[in-house]
């Protein structure tokens, strides 16, 4: 042994801290809920209520006066409904009353705010080419609510006790801080992984080719490279390119039949 | 009696020199060993949350005892080793932690908690068994953490050790051979 035994001894602390390092990150997550004390971990440490997250939600869209614009025309309104109404129709039971609204704005962006309610930009719906992809970033996104990721997250970052003091009256200041973690949109890895799942099992029972998600997260990797931050909503870990390897080979059950949506959508582009 | 045999074996190592035992270590020596553990902890507790005083006090500490006995200079390079790691590893979460609150692309995310985990577990292990280590030395024992033990053994005990420890005759600078 002698000075051997010195190197076996560091080899052992360095696999320790390892083991310790990845266990927690990759092991914990996967142990069922109620095996583990309450709070734990983020996945099951969620500790607002459905109404009380659905409050929220109001609160921030009441006190930012957030609402759909003016500008959209009748035609984006009704496509947008046409794509909406077709997932949430296979969505299955759900705690939240989804609202979807338009913002008139040439960013690249979609988001989820607590409590079900999902803001498009236009400048998605213009840089979509069809509207089966405009559907895979909604379905994208409807798995962060249906998830709560939202919500999980705000309380992970500010503590539920900062949440409370803001539902209960807090100042502009710890709303300023709700709101940008709200809207800074970035999940976690295994989050934007379960949201794509989600994503992709919605849009096969929504009859809509669940390749649209990878269909359009390639052409933001391909045409928009430049426009990192911009899409920084949806792809948080824009250099991990599983997400888009997983989207492609994601497999449809047998007897599987894609049905387009009947609308113009050059048409509808072009009134943007 | 495994351990008495292996201790014997020790002292019989001509590539080491013979272990001090508790009855040759004045008390003075002990509390020289025993501070180069505690006195960090007082350094941890200034230099937070900025984990570099702890090991400048480290140092500092090393270079200035190390000399006044093999048994002091072990421990106080045990100690001053062994906080190398968890010092590096809590300058790895204090940047990370700055990156996470001041740029939106690194997210809060499961590497990001699983870090937090371990970096708490190492540290709450450092201050366990520096505890056992401050309290072996005043009684004048030898305690090995894993790997720094030895590390710190085998630099301070080996016959390879050059340095001359107050007390223990200077052989290099007395008689010297021809050549």
């Amino acid at each position: 042994m002698g000075r051997t035994s010195i190197w076996v001894d560091l080899l052992k602390l360095l696999v320790s801290f390892a083991l310790l390092w990845l266990g927690y990150t990759y092991v914990t997550p996967m142990i069922p809920t109620g095996w583990l004390p309450a709070g734990w971990w983020d996945h099951d440490s969620v500790t607002l209520s459905i109404e009380q997250e659905e409050e929220l939600g109001e609160f921030l869209i009441e006190t930012f006066e957030i609402q759909q614009s003016e500008d959209v025309s009748p035609e984006v309104d009704s496509a947008l409904w046409v794509i909406e109404n077709r997932l949430l129709a296979n969505l299955g039971p759900t705690d939240f009353e989804y609202e979807f609204m338009i913002i008139d704005d040439p960013m690249v962006n979609a988001m989820t705010l607590p409590g079900g309610k999902i803001i498009v930009y236009t400048g998605l719906l213009a840089m979509s080419d069809t509207p089966e992809e405009v559907a895979a970033v909604l379905a994208h996104e409807i798995g962060h609510a249906e998830q709560r990721h939202v919500v999980d997250k705000i309380v992970t970052e500010l503590g539920i006790t900062f949440v409370m003091a803001v539902l209960t009256g807090g100042d502009a200041g710890l709303v300023r801080e709700i709101t940008q973690t709200v809207v800074s949109n970035v999940f976690s890895r295994s989050q934007e992984q379960e949201a794509d799942l989600f994503g992709l099992e919605l849009l096969e029972r929504s009859n809509i080719d669940p390749h649209a998600l990878a269909a359009f997260f390639r052409k933001l990797n391909r045409e928009h490279l430049s426009y990192d931050a911009e899409m920084e909503w949806l792809m948080s870990h824009p250099h991990n390119n599983s997400r888009i390897k997983a989207s492609l080979e994601y497999k449809v059950q047998e007897g599987f039949k894609s049905e387009s949506f009947a609308l113009n959508w050059d048409a509808l582009k072009s009134s943007l | 009696m495994e351990e008495m045999s292996r201790q014997v074996e020790t002292q019989n190592n001509p590539r080491y020199y013979p272990l001090p035992q508790p009855d040759e270590i004045p008390e003075r020596e002990r509390e020289d060993a025993m501070g180069g553990y505690l006195m960090m902890f007082a350094a941890v507790a200034s230099s937070l949350p900025l984990p570099i005083i702890n090991l400048i006090a480290a140092v500092i500490y090393y270079y200035v005892n190390r000399k006044k006995s093999r048994f002091i200079h072990f421990h106080s390079l045990q100690s001053l080793l062994s906080q190398l790691p968890t010092t590096f590893l809590n300058w790895g979460l204090l940047y990370w932690a700055i990156m996470v609150w001041t740029s939106s692309s690194w997210g809060f995310d499961d590497y990001f908690k699983g870090y937090i985990f371990a970096v708490v577990v190492a540290n709450l292990m450092y201050v366990i068994f520096s505890l056992i280590a401050a309290v072996r030395a005043k009684k004048g024992r030898m305690y090995y953490f894993v790997f720094f033990g030895k590390l710190s053994y085998d630099m301070v005990f080996s016959t390879s050790n050059t340095l001359v420890y107050k007390g223990e005759r200077d052989v290099q600078s007395e008689n010297k051979p021809p050549f």
